[in-house]
């Protein structure tokens, strides 16, 4: 199904630092997701593992242009350490 | 012999058939219910996203299905239960009343007491939520005399017997129906208020995803929250969302009392002293049934895949099965109806989305206008969670 289900802001979404993952619950009893990467890649459709639905996610791209960056320096360091 | 039928979404075990799977499209019997549970004794089967209960005559409250937020109340949090088990913490107490939001639980005592239990993220449990988070066992809360309870996604209302309404947890599309000093809506209340400017006496609640409904002594019905889908039977594309109950309009029930109400996630059913029933909100996954205008003789002899012709209808419309109408069990976006006389031929018919086969016929594909569903005796329950069903049926 391509039409959203559904609109819902971001901050209506639980966040689940673990996974860096947003949630919200889905009416089949799953949870629409979407990750903070997804998102600083402009994505704007959150789906559900066990069903056809699909939201869209009101968000301001802006509030995560800077996660990019982080996510390309985190690595890095990771490494350095890794060698270490 | 009284048996327990359930069918639809079942990926937390919320069906308590002893297993998780993506879905069961028949109605399929509950075989292995504790030793303490007697089918015929079951008067209520209530789930929210992917838990259930079943309350029984006996006062007593067993829980399945997700418990990521111990919301079942068996005491553990984590692992789903797919069994019903008596849930812990309420020895002693007659329980009358459960509801169930996306995550959380709430019931009632014939005593007056309300007990909560399960996800207090966004203070849905009317405790404050950074010194209970969650909670897997029932907690009692700071209320008396209450006599009806209710939950949405996220929040909670329940009505007091000298006829108030009291609201907490999420608030953001005016659920809770209140506003703070400067006039803002109120965003999370983390314990329960009562409601200013409530006209009349209130008997019951009922909760939408964010709506909230009473039932008033004068057999009229109030309103506020979300109106996305003009659940508060006021066309959306003039009002979003409402902060403070409104009443609705009297004549959209034909003049008559409204005697009893349900909510879906987006929808509502009312039912009308004369046995009428009134349903309006979304419509888009066939929840509402066909409407007057596109009634019978709509040209089409198939039962079942005539698309809704709009994603709404604000205005109730009265649904007609051919038959007396008992009472109606809302899940998300499906429901189910209890037809017939109080005697052996009472029947099911359902409709509404049926993805993960909500609507028990068999199939996944969505039904605008109800179908009967087979059963092998008189139906005598019906039960729904937002994507599955259930129905206590007396075998032949």
């Amino acid at each position: 199904m391509s039409v959203y289900h559904d609109e819902i802001e971001i901050e209506d979404f639980d966040y689940d630092e673990e996974t860096e993952t947003y949630y919200y619950p889905c009416p089949c009893g799953d949870r629409f997701q979407i990750t903070k990467e997804e998102l600083a890649f402009g994505e704007e459709t959150a789906t559900c593992p066990s069903c056809s639905l699909i939201v869209k996610v009101i968000y301001d791209p802006e509030d995560f242009v800077n996660y990019e960056e982080e996510e390309t320096v985190k690595p890095c360091k990771e490494k350095k350490l890794a060698i270490n | 012999m009284t048996a327990l039928y359930a069918w639809g979404a079942n990926s937390h075990g919320q069906l308590g058939l002893g297993f998780v799977s993506e879905q069961v499209t028949l109605p399929t019997r509950v075989e292995d219910l504790p030793d303490n549970i007697s089918e015929a004794s079951i008067r209520l089967a209530v789930g929210g996203g992917g838990h259930t209960f079943l309350l029984t005559a006996q006062g007593r409250i067993f829980g399945a299905g997700w418990n990521n937020n111990g919301q079942v109340g068996d005491g553990t949090h984590g692992r789903s239960v797919p069994g019903f088990q008596l849930i812990r913490g309420l020895e002693g107490h007659h329980m009358i009343g459960v509801a169930c939001g996306w995550s959380h639980s709430v019931a009632l005592s014939r005593s007056g007491q309300v007990w909560v239990w399960g996800s207090n993220s966004h203070g849905q449990l009317g405790l404050p939520k950074d010194e209970v988070p969650f909670s897997s066992l029932p907690i009692c809360l700071d209320l008396t005399n209450v006599v009806s309870v209710a939950a949405g996604l996220r929040h909670t209302a329940v009505a007091t017997r000298d006829g108030r309404a009291y609201t907490w947890g999420q608030g953001h599309r005016g659920q809770l129906g209140h506003i703070d000093s400067e006039g803002q809506v109120v965003k999370l209340q983390p314990i329960p208020r009562v409601m200013d400017h409530i006209e009349g006496k209130v008997l019951s609640v009922a909760c939408g995803q964010n709506t909230t409904y009473a039932l008033t002594a004068e057999g009229h019905v109030l309103a506020w929250g979300d109106n996305k889908w003009g659940q508060l039977a006021h066309d959306p594309r003039n009002v979003a969302y409402f902060t403070c109950p409104l009443t609705i309009p009297h004549n959209y029930f034909g003049g008559e009392r409204v005697t009893w109400l349900r909510a879906g996630w987006t929808h509502c059913v009312a039912g009308v002293a004369s046995g009428a029933v009134y349903i309006w909100g979304r419509a888009d996954y066939g929840q509402l049934g066909p409407s007057e205008d596109e009634g019978e003789d709509s040209g089409s002899d198939t039962t079942t895949n005539e698309v809704p012709a709009m994603r709404f209808r604000y205005i109730p419309n009265c649904l007609n099965l051919n038959k007396r109408i008992q009472v109606i069990a809302c899940g998300s976006e499906h429901n189910l109806a209890l037809i017939g006389g109080a005697g052996e031929d009472a029947s099911l018919f359902t409709w509404g989305w049926n993805e993960h086969g909500n609507c028990g016929n068999g199939t996944t594909v969505n039904i605008n206008r109800p179908v009967k569903v087979t059963l092998p005796g008189s139906l005598r329950v019906i039960g729904a969670g937002s994507g599955h069903s259930f129905a206590l049926v007396k075998l032949f």
